[in-house]
């Protein structure tokens, strides 16, 4: 089973994203480290209508210009390196909603493709955001 | 009334500078008066003599253009030392024909016709910055003042607003002014960058909030911003509000242009207008690399990248603009459409403009004249064949789950388009001397390739592709053995599997294939793919020098590369310089000690020409270079093997001709901006004339141009005569 793919960005030269030959793992001990603290935060936005609407407009506004308006990825371009699938099962960075939550808000390093959003987003976009990913996932 | 004006000196010199400003007098061919020499032309040309106040004026250019053939078409002549010129073989139309040039304004436009000969008359510029208007994009962004060197590492938003991961001023000139950022899409120092519109001053409490707005304008603006937040959003936006709010309160640039010199005076410069108004072009493609007589005379094709599903036609010989349209296999391909702005666009508002879902990026031409493009032609999941599981000889070793672009493939002889599913991603496409294209646009660590024979054979789309590992000989045994992962600590009894990706990717005439590798200090890779490549093909990393000691000069982030005959690779730098790579010089090639910084005994770097950023010291120029290409056919007319690049802010096309760079550059419309160039010969018995290398307005925002919104890409067509008045 290879390594599976990411949340949020994880890009470019970090390893392999959706390259698909090596063992799987289940979430990088820095990764856990990073977020440990936000691991035991319960998402406080219910998955309503609602949230979920305003989760896809900041979506399609922040995430899909390198993730895909679909979350499928997105092709890459001159600014933008190719950005991973977002609806499969593969989290390379935390897959609960606090670890997708945080790696939205601080970023992913060290080369920060996924850059943060804390300056742009409030917490209640970002819950929503990942209310809205928890929709995308693939059946 | 001449005798009234007389009384006064002043109404002398005003009457004096209003009869050169609207008289110009059209002389018959045969007078030969207006110049200290008659110049001779052919039915077909426009030829003359400029003059100013001081007699001639020398390396000048002047202007022809029509809108009365089927597409707008531009020819572009330098004058020679006596100021003569000759616009050659121009097709039956009438021409608005003007001066342009250093130290002047435009002179008015003369209506003119093939076969006359003309007496145009030079407008001095009345000051500084009135000259300035015309410089190359460069000297205007060349007063961007830099952070010093001893700003970094950036000490974060707490600190100098610098983001800690940008750890030199090198890497800040990669990340957010150079290729690898605005400057990849964008001419900074144009006119409309170097001034913020109106529209968004009006909503804006600062230049700095209004920086803010208009990084997020338009489909490409959440890409922008985030680049901006990843290099340390509040210091890029102060440093580019500084910068326009410099010029808004009349700061000019502090270095003037030199006028075209020597050999820039030969060259002749064709310009049309393809495309509509809304797209934007990637690349575009005349013939068959390897042999550039195939297509000749034939049309050239341009792809939309993102803002559009058809590739653009240039018919050269008619002047005639058409389009081919192009479609995914999968309808429900994801479409550009479907991303809106980020913010307003000054130029289009709320509306999505951009509305491709193939995405094409670029050619290949084979030797039948067929067009091989890199689009994409489904959703990102790849067939179950691509994957864990599958019999397919690559995919048991590499399997890939998600993937881009495939190919597309257009039969000039049927009129048809094919589209071909490929696990990998395709970007730059070329074609090894066996027929087989080769890319590497992703996933990182994976080459691929697509024997165009296997297909024509079987239309078996799984079993014509392949694609392998980059796997470093690191123990040097000149094999590929089991080997380490990419994360992994190196075993030196093991090989060690790189995850790159390559930009420019391009065989070589011994087999290789080399390809650029974009980052910090980035490098070239070479792979040979041995016989069977899934499983024998191995690579060799050779880094930019950065911080190489051994190193005569460093430099960083190559973008665009090309290989020449003798197997010397020529790769553009964001550090400001066109960089080959020898690596018959290396005494080190593979094991161990290849640690990428093994070879600086293997590059030679040149900087390119024009002034330099403010604070600039790890860098050799402000301009920024996105692509090169090797002219192993002599297809401009400077010799064989001479490496042409995109300067994309000195605006021109620039030569490395016996050791010194030359630029061909492109005065009108003012925003020159290419990301690739092809070449062809027509007709291999007509000396200049039978030949041309060609390229074609890149920039995401043709709207910045010179013309503003409604102005179009064009295909532009570089030749250079042995003499600027030859016919």
């Amino acid at each position: 089973m290879p390594r599976r793919g990411v949340i949020v960005g994880l890009i470019f030269l970090l390893a392999g994203a959706s390259l698909q030959a090596r063992p799987p793992r289940a979430v990088r001990p820095a990764a856990v480290g990073r977020f440990q603290s936000a691991v035991d935060t319960k998402n406080p936005i219910a998955a309503t209508p609602e949230s979920i609407a305003a989760g896809k407009q900041t979506y399609v506004r922040t995430c899909a210009p390198c993730h895909g308006t679909s979350g499928e990825g997105g092709p890459g371009n001159d600014l933008i390196p190719a950005a991973p699938d977002l609806t499969d099962a593969m989290w390379d960075h935390g897959s609960t909603d606090a670890a997708i939550f945080t790696n939205i808000k601080e970023g992913i390093g060290p080369d920060f493709n996924m850059t943060p959003f804390q300056d742009r987003l409030k917490d209640e976009e970002i819950w929503n955001v990942v209310n809205y990913l928890r929709t995308l996932a693939r059946k | 009334m001449i005798a009234k004006l007389l009384k006064d000196w002043r109404a002398v010199a005003v009457a004096t500078l209003m009869l050169l400003g609207s008289i110009v007098i059209v002389q018959a061919a045969q007078s030969g008066r207006g110049g200290r020499t008659a110049v001779a032309v052919d039915a077909d040309d426009i030829g003359g003599v400029v003059t100013g106040s001081r007699g001639p004026e020398a390396g000048v250019w002047v202007i022809a253009e029509t809108r009365s053939l089927p597409t707008r078409f531009i020819r572009i002549v330098v004058t020679d030392d006596q100021g003569r010129f000759v616009v050659p073989d121009l097709p039956k139309a009438n021409y608005d024909v003007w001066v342009r040039g250093y130290g002047l304004v435009d002179s008015a436009k003369v209506k003119a016709a093939p076969g006359q000969t003309l007496a145009l008359t030079a407008m001095p510029a009345p000051d500084k910055k009135a000259a300035a208007h015309y410089y190359p994009a460069q000297y205007w962004f060349a007063l961007l003042q830099l952070p010093a060197k001893t700003e970094f590492p950036g000490t974060g938003a707490q600190g100098n607003g610098i983001s800690p991961n940008i750890k030199s001023q090198g890497d800040f000139i990669r990340s957010v002014v150079n290729t690898d950022g605005c400057t990849g899409c964008h001419q900074l120092g144009n006119a409309a960058t170097r001034t913020i519109p109106s529209g968004i001053l009006a909503t804006a409490k600062d230049s700095r909030d209004a920086w803010d707005h208009r990084i997020q304008a338009g489909q490409a603006g959440g890409g922008m911003s985030a680049r901006f937040t990843q290099v340390g959003r509040a210091r890029v936006l102060s440093m580019y509000a500084d910068w326009t709010d410099r010029i808004k309160a009349g700061e000019l640039p502090g270095a003037e242009p030199a006028r075209p010199q020597g050999r820039e005076r030969n060259v002749v410069v064709t310009l049309w207008d393809w495309a509509d108004p809304k797209v934007y072009l990637h690349d575009a493609i005349a013939s068959d690399k390897r042999n550039p007589t195939v297509n000749a005379n034939g049309p050239i094709y341009g792809a939309l990248e993102e803002s559009g599903d058809y590739l653009a036609v240039l018919d050269p010989k008619t002047n005639t603009a058409s389009r081919i349209p192009i479609a995914p296999r999968d309808p429900d391909t994801p479409s550009a459409a479907d991303q809106p702005p980020a913010g307003p666009s000054p130029y289009w508002g709320d509306e999505a403009i951009w509305t491709s879902k193939t995405t094409v990026h670029s050619f290949a031409m084979d030797k039948q004249a067929r067009v091989w493009a890199a689009g994409r032609v489904r959703r990102p999941a790849t067939p179950a064949w691509c994957r864990a599981g599958s019999d397919h000889p690559s995919a048991k070793l590499m399997p890939i789950n998600q993937g881009q672009r495939g190919l597309i493939m257009y039969d000039p002889k049927t009129k048809q388009t094919t589209t071909i599913d490929t696990c990998f991603t395709w970007g730059h496409v070329n074609m090894d001397a066996n027929d087989v294209l080769w890319s590497s646009f992703g996933p990182a660590g994976i080459e691929g390739w697509f024997d165009t024979r296997i297909w024509d054979r079987t239309h078996d789309e799984k079993q014509a592709q392949g694609w392998t590992a980059f796997v470093l000989d690191y123990n040097g045994n000149g094999r590929r053995d089991d080997y380490t992962e990419p994360n992994a600590t190196p075993d030196p009894a093991k090989d060690r599997r790189l995850n790159v990706t390559l930009y420019g990717d391009t065989p070589a005439f011994d087999g290789s294939v080399w390809g650029s590798v974009q980052g910090m200090p980035g490098g070239l890779l070479r792979l040979v793919p041995g016989s069977h490549p899934p499983e024998t093909a191995i690579s060799e990393l050779y880094e930019v020098p950065w911080n190489n000691p051994k190193a005569a000069t460093q430099g960083y982030a190559p973008r665009g590369m090309d290989v020449d005959s003798k197997g010397v690779v020529w790769t553009v730098l964001s550090s400001g310089h066109l960089a080959s790579f020898d690596r018959r010089r290396c005494k080190v090639l593979n094991g161990p000690m290849a640690t990428g910084q093994h070879c600086p005994e293997g590059w030679t770097l040149y900087p390119f020409p024009g002034p330099n950023y403010r604070n600039a010291v790890e860098n050799g120029s402000a301009d920024s270079v996105y692509y090169d290409f090797v002219d192993r056919f002599d297809m401009l007319g400077a010799g064989k093997d001479v490496p042409l690049a995109t300067g994309n802010l000195s605006e021109g096309l620039l030569a490395l001709i016996d050791g010194k760079i030359v630029t061909l550059r492109v005065p009108y419309p003012m925003g020159f901006f290419a990301k690739g160039i092809d070449g062809r010969i027509d007709n291999p018995n007509a000396g200049w004339k039978g030949k041309g290398v060609y390229t074609t307005i890149a920039t995401r925002a043709p709207f910045h141009m010179e013309g503003g919104k409604g102005e179009t890409a064009k295909v532009l067509e570089f030749q250079l005569r042995p003499d600027p008045l030859a016919k």
